[in-house]
């Protein structure tokens, strides 16, 4: 099991959008993930982002979280 | 007064009435955008000048390029169109594919030409990464 650290989230709609530091080869629509406290979740996408620094790609991802995810930590 | 001269790399935001015309189009096919402090915020820790969450949601920050909206306009249409599964070489190769399209479609986007030159280097990084992750030239 992978532990990524949450950076950033954000509320969109009834779902969350969250910036991990995990690398972007880890992840895919549809993958289960947990929080801290072994909370399942799942990945409903993975951002696609327009960047200024193309590097700044690899080492953090953009995912869409279904419902309220509210951890400093993600499980994959 | 002088004003200070802008560097070859500036790029231009979309202009306003623009961008609002190309999100009320994107509305009309149950499209919303995001677009305020927060996202900039959320957007910068990446970044980013723009991100698309799937096929109907694009995050933008305050004052995006005219190269940003249409490429995020067009991931979301990969989006909707199934082509997008989020793994890292599929993210590849649609980055390639939009790139593609934004430099085939230049003078009709009426892209910059710092933005057509952001756009080539992207379009190389991303074919350079594909080929590393496939092993095989493309």
């Amino acid at each position: 099991m992978i532990i990524c650290n949450v950076l950033k989230t954000m509320n969109i709609g009834d779902n969350t959008a969250v910036i991990v530091d995990g690398p972007r080869e880890l992840f895919r629509n549809g993958i289960g993930i947990l929080d801290e406290n072994g909370k399942p979740f799942e990945v409903l996408s993975v951002g696609i982002n327009c960047v200024d620094d193309l590097e700044a790609l690899l080492d953090k991802t953009s995912l869409l979280i279904n419902g309220n995810f509210i951890s400093e930590k993600m499980y994959i | 007064m002088n004003r200070k001269p802008k560097s070859n790399s500036y790029v231009q935001p979309m202009p306003r009435k623009q961008f609002l015309r190309l999100m009320h189009e994107f509305k009309e096919i149950g499209g919303k955008y995001i677009c305020n402090k927060e996202t900039e915020e959320f957007l910068s820790l990446q970044k980013a000048e723009a991100m698309t969450i799937d096929g109907f949601t694009i995050l933008f920050s305050r004052r995006p390029s005219r190269a940003a909206v249409y490429e995020e306009l067009f991931h979301a249409k990969q989006f909707r169109n199934g082509k997008i599964n989020g793994s890292f070489e599929n993210m590849l190769t649609c980055e390639v594919e939009a790139q593609e399209y934004l430099l085939n479609n230049a003078k009709l986007l009426e892209l910059t030409d710092p933005e057509i030159i952001q756009t080539r280097q992207a379009l190389e990084w991303y074919r350079q990464k594909l080929t590393e992750l496939k092993g095989e030239e493309i």
